[in-house]
């Protein structure tokens, strides 16, 4: 275990490595001058050409690039071009939010997915079966912005029932967390559908019934706990990709996250801030599917890394 | 089943086609789908998103950025849905329906072009490394892996709004960044067919390998592809619509679904209808093509063509 572990993270850093280098080549390559966008439109190139030295633009590619990686090791992620602010102290402070945002909404996807997927399963083709799966598809084709100000319009504007949009309380994270969840449990009903579908057909499943046990044991002793293994590979993913932010339902929503954060450096081309969110990303996704892998034998004591 | 299971647990990407179909049998695929009245309701759309698409300038009651003096209240409001501006008039006073009606032509035809790209690229990287195994297999799977560790919509958002695009970049980021998947699977079906005896076969027949991976692989390919050719465009609409909210997309005065909503975003609480009706449109349109895939994929692969 250890040694499968050891050997995935060793491939993680390489992964690192490769997204840092992609993400760097597309933005210098591409026709965008972070120099001018500091300076704004007015400004003399002579004042375009000093911010361009300051901050090691002229140098050759190469060099900003094993510069970046060089700082990168030291854990330093540089500075943003617009606030005068060290890259790692604004993704520190997006953290948190993004964090409780990504629980939440896996917190929804799992409570609305979970059930849904179970029941249509347990009675395979029936109306019921239908309804969920054309539900699970719905949630998932649905646009996040316009649920997002929808349920803001419906359920904060008209109904008062939650604010509209910010963060601090509470209430703050339901909306933005269920629009979330409305997308992702679609595709949690759907994998815990076909996966106890599957488990359903199994020897020891018919020998738990056929020994006399009530259907709700069966379910949840023994098919449950082996169903659910997809569904945790679906969580490891869905802890990288939320924590890399969220970007639509984050603006929607005025949540100060990893994705508004992002947001906001892209539209100024802020280089080292794009990089730093790209990179804290990547290493969530990482980090999520090494999540998942460590929980498989705790779920299913045949799975064994060797 | 063995006492240690493969730790190579697959995660069903967010279309997911994740076994190995069987090839076309008897019976056309698309039996299935008539007989299915789910499908049937998807197709049903699809068919009126296209038509509206093509039919665009005879459909639009008016001109999609035609401004209307009457288009607005006096104190200068947008007009909610009436007998004159059916589904109501937007912040400039231009009819809402129109320019929905102009904004399928964007959704659609950014659908099926980044996927097709996306389709292309996937099934052209997968069956090559597929089929060459080794080191270059070895490669491929690492390039997935880093392209799947990558922040798909950010990096999207990043290269369209450095690249101010038109509508065919938009294609193209959606399809450069969404290949990955279709690759994946292209992949490990060549792996197993590619071990097969009619490959060999003609192998030992002295064909070249060009022809052997387009000739004899590809075919068995064709319904994978069909179905994520179906699946994926609901995924890329939902990308295009994203992006244009965003600001990023195909820019105006071309009119986008999610563009319509993006501009109507600081008015939307006194003017809702801004943001459901587009948004009606891409949830259906997205909808349709996934239930269209959905029966296509039952259709095509017989190892799930047990259900009742």
């Amino acid at each position: 275990m250890t040694r499968y572990l050891a050997g995935r993270l060793l491939q993680s850093v390489f992964v690192l490595v490769g997204v840092t280098l992609l993400t760097f080549l597309l933005l210098y390559v591409l026709p965008a001058d972070p120099a001018q966008m500091i300076a704004g439109r007015s400004a003399t190139p002579e004042t375009v050409q000093r911010i361009r030295s300051e901050l090691g633009l002229d140098q050759p590619l190469p060099v900003q690039y094993v510069r970046y990686v060089s700082r990168l090791l030291h854990g330093d992620l540089g500075r943003s071009y617009a606030q005068k602010v060290e890259v790692a102290e604004l993704l520190a402070s997006r953290l948190g939010p993004t964090a409780i945002l990504m629980l939440s909404g896996i917190g929804f996807e799992l409570l609305m997915g979970l059930p849904a997927g179970v029941a249509a399963a347990l009675r395979q083709g029936s109306r019921l079966d239908r309804l969920v799966m054309v539900l699970a598809f719905a949630g998932a084709s649905a646009p996040q912005f316009a649920v997002g100000l929808l349920l803001l319009y419906t359920l904060a504007f008209r109904a008062g029932l939650f604010p509209l949009g910010g963060y601090g309380s509470w209430a703050h994270v339901v909306l933005p967390a269920f629009t979330l969840g409305i997308a992702g449990a679609g595709w949690y009903a759907r994998v815990i559908r076909s996966s106890m579908i599957d488990v359903l057909g199994q020897e020891y499943v018919r020998t738990a019934r056929a020994k006399g046990l009530p259907t709700r044991r069966v379910v949840h002793k023994h098919m449950l706990r082996n169903a659910l293994i997809p569904v945790v590979s679906m969580v490891g993913l869905d802890i990288g990709t939320f924590m890399g932010g969220v970007v639509v339902v984050e603006s929607v929503f005025g949540w100060p996250g990893i994705g508004q954060l992002a947001w906001q450096a892209i539209q100024i081309v802020d280089i080292p801030v794009i990089l730093g969110v790209v990179t804290t990303s990547a290493l969530a996704i990482l980090l999520g599917n090494l999540l998942a892998d460590i929980c498989y034998p705790l779920l299913d004591p045949r799975i064994r890394y060797s | 089943m063995s006492d240690t299971m493969s730790v190579q647990v697959h995660v069903a990407p967010r279309t997911p086609v994740d076994r190995p179909m069987a090839t076309l049998t008897g019976r056309s695929p698309w039996s299935r789908v008539w007989r299915d009245p789910t499908a049937m309701a998807g197709l049903l759309v699809v068919a009126a998103v296209a038509i509206t698409a093509l039919l665009a300038p005879v459909l639009a009651p008016y001109d999609p950025s035609a401004q209307h003096p009457d288009g607005l209240t006096a104190d200068g409001r947008p007009l909610p849905p009436s007998g004159r501006f059916l589904l109501g008039t937007d912040l400039l006073g231009r009819d809402l329906l129109s320019r929905m009606v102009y904004g399928a032509r964007v959704s659609l035809m950014v659908g099926v072009v980044a996927n097709g790209a996306a389709v292309g690229i996937g099934a052209l990287l997968g069956i090559v490394a597929g089929y060459a195994g080794g080191w270059a297999g070895a490669l491929f799977m690492r390039l997935t892996d880093l392209m799947m560790a990558f922040p798909a919509l950010v990096l999207a958002i990043a290269l369209a709004a450095i690249l101010r695009p038109s509508l065919w970049i938009v294609a193209l980021v959606i399809g450069l960044v969404n290949w990955v998947w279709v690759a994946r699977v292209v992949y490990s079906q060549t792996l197993s067919l590619a071990r097969k005896e009619f490959v060999e076969a003609a192998r030992a027949l002295g064909a070249a390998a060009s022809r052997i991976l387009f000739r004899h692989l590809l075919p068995h390919l064709v319904p994978t592809l069909l179905v994520w050719g179906t699946l994926g465009i609901s995924t890329t609409v939902l990308f295009e619509a994203s992006l244009s909210f965003l600001g990023v997309g195909v820019r105006p005065p071309t009119p986008s679904w999610g563009g319509i909503i993006n501009e109507s975003q600081s008015y939307f609480l006194d003017a809702p209808w801004l943001v459901a009706f587009p948004g009606a449109a891409i949830l259906l349109t997205s909808l349709s093509f996934n239930l269209v895939g959905d029966a296509l994929r039952d259709a095509l692969d017989p190892r799930r063509g047990e259900r009742p």
